[in-house]
């Protein structure tokens, strides 16, 4: 049991780990690229951003496979049932997550700022680094945590993608899974509530850096 | 000397407004930026800034191309200072980072030992600013948040200055604080300065010239007196000067004032002696007259000379200004009297004062 605990931890984390760091990146690029597009445009890309809030997982993991199998025609790349496929399509399921704060914390930072590091010889480059980034801190925060614990209380996606192989694909829910299958309780408990614990930890967190949930609600108007 | 910023613009803004300016400055100047909201100073200052493009505008500082055509220099290239009403400091930095960062983009060879010159802690004292250093903006009072950005723009040594009302934001009491150091400005720099504000008060004490905005048309005036005190306006003009108690007349209920050099006798409303306080000189409470009046009721006749004869618009009367021991000071006579008496600039007569007002 420890054995696969461990993998599975393992597995977990560097899933969640890996799948943040990359929304972070993407979600910011995203965020930005999407704020001086046209109103109507910008709210359709938004709701396609937004769209793993409500669809059923299972119908993301669902039409990721097919996705899979129909680029794995063509240049014999298997995604399905591997690492770098969960990875994808973690970033799928969680990016409204990572998205949300960080537009958030983007689109409450005042011009009046950048404008007055602009007249103190910033240059765009380095306002984003010297003024943006600090002042949006909070919100990048809250990102990585709800993305971190968002991506780790993944399930549906990961059985339709990612099936259940030890080492490779098995994360801790799909342990849990496994676990109650097999009727084997006691382990099924003891893992649960290391996951209620770790999800409390780590929302404990998001609300003592940034104070609110504003980070996950809707854009403001 | 040479021009230093030279701004040529002819715009429209919006539908409402048109900007047309064209003047030019040469270093050291100080240029108040006078007019009602709304008539286009503040695009003015943020166009030669940069932070609105003004695509017909034309600005060069020291014969550098800010703007031309499609030569556009971007804002952070732009050696300035831009002080606004407010929100002059990151929050995310304290008082001490809010400087660097800006000298650290501007100044060539920016080095900590910078903090320990002579002259950069000359103008941390002459802002008073030693004690909020380390402080973050939120917990800086609204005046100490000027001064440091006061500081800021002197530390910089920038090509221009531009100041958008720095004090409007400020109750009187914090104005008069920081007034006193906006004065030193012109010593200690050669940057050319524009400066935004509602007040007459900071123009006259500040400006040696005056930009007069209506409805986006800049007019550019190096009379700061007369840009103040149109000579057009039928408004009643009024001076302001400084004044002292010296002595009292217990007989006669009458009190002693120096003013300037001058000594004035005005009745007693009970001032202790030494109190210091300001005279309202009325135009309409000076006449004139050719010699000395010591026979008539008229308690301070003064020895003055004529400045200038503005006429009034309305043909029969005309505005004089007098250089006195007090200061200048103006008269309101009729044309009549003005021909009568053959007044013209440089003309020795008595100003004859009938009233002033005593301000605190």
């Amino acid at each position: 049991m420890i054995a696969s605990l461990v993998s599975s931890t393992l597995v977990t984390l560097k899933l969640a780990g890996l799948s943040t760091l990359l929304l972070i990146f993407l979600c910011c690029i995203m965020a930005m690229a999407i704020k001086p597009l046209p109103k109507n445009l910008a709210n359709i890309i938004r709701t396609f951003i937004s769209i793993p809030l409500v669809l059923p997982p299972v119908v993301l993991g669902f039409y990721l496979l097919l996705v899979f199998s129909w680029v794995g025609q063509y240049d014999g790349l298997s995604l399905a049932f591997s690492f770098e496929g969960l990875v994808l399509g973690s970033i799928l399921y969680s990016l409204p997550f990572v998205y949300q704060p960080i537009q958030n914390a983007l689109d409450n930072i005042s011009r009046s700022h950048t404008e007055l590091a602009a007249t103190m010889g910033a240059s765009a480059f380095d306002r984003f680094f010297s003024v943006t980034l600090p002042l949006a801190k909070n919100g990048f925060i809250s990102a990585a945590i709800l993305g971190f614990a968002h991506t780790i209380g993944e399930f549906g996606v990961v059985l339709m993608i990612g099936g259940n192989i030890p080492g490779e694909t098995q994360v801790l829910s799909v342990l849990l899974y496994e676990y109650v299958e097999m009727g084997d309780y006691n382990s099924a408990h003891n893992l649960a509530a290391i996951l209620l614990l770790f999800s409390f930890s780590l929302l404990f967190a998001m609300y003592h850096f940034s104070g609110s949930v504003n980070a996950i609600s809707p854009v403001k108007r | 000397m040479n021009d230093y910023l030279s701004v040529s613009i002819i715009q429209r803004v919006n539908h409402k407004l048109t900007l047309e300016a064209d003047f030019k400055l040469v270093s050291g100047d100080v240029c108040g930026v006078f007019g009602e909201s709304g008539s286009g100073k503040t695009t003015l200052l943020r166009g030669i800034a940069g932070l609105n493009n003004l695509s017909f505008a034309k600005v060069r500082v020291a014969g550098d191309v800010w703007q031309e055509g499609s030569a556009i220099k971007p804002v952070h290239k732009r050696h300035l200072a831009f002080v606004m009403q407010d929100g002059n400091l990151l929050p995310h930095l304290n008082a001490k980072q809010n400087i660097e960062y800006a000298l650290k983009r501007r100044l060539d060879a920016f080095e900590k030992s910078f903090w320990c010159k002579e002259s950069t802690e000359e103008i941390i004292e002459m802002m008073n600013i030693e004690h909020c250093l380390q402080r973050f903006p939120e917990q800086l009072s609204g005046g100490e948040k000027q001064r440091i950005a006061l500081a800021r723009a002197l530390l910089l040594k920038p090509q221009v200055m531009l100041f958008d009302e720095p004090l409007s934001a400020l109750d009187d009491g914090r104005k008069n604080e920081v007034l006193p150091y906006l004065k030193q400005l012109r010593s200690k720099t050669e940057a050319c300065i524009l400066y935004v504000t509602h007040s007459k008060q900071e123009l006259a004490s500040l400006a040696n010239k005056v930009l007069l905005v209506e409805n986006g048309k800049f007019h550019m005036c190096s009379n700061v007196e007369e840009a103040i005190f149109p000579a057009s306006e039928t408004a009643q003009k009024e001076v302001y000067l400084p004044a002292k108690v010296e002595a009292k007349v217990a007989r006669w209920g009458m009190q002693k004032i120096s003013c300037g050099e001058q000594e004035l006798l005005l009745s007693d409303d009970r001032e202790p002696v030494g109190a210091e306080f300001r005279l309202c000189i009325k135009a309409k409470d000076v006449t004139l007259s050719l010699k000395q009046q010591i026979d008539s009721s008229v308690l301070n006749s003064i020895a003055s000379v004529v400045i200038d004869i503005y006429p009034m618009q309305d043909g029969f009367s005309a505005d004089v200004l007098l250089e006195t021991k007090a200061g200048k000071i103006w008269a309101s006579i009729s044309r009549y009297s003005l021909d009568r008496m053959g007044l013209v600039p440089g003309l020795s007569v008595w100003a004859n004062i009938k009233a002033v007002a005593l301000l605190p």
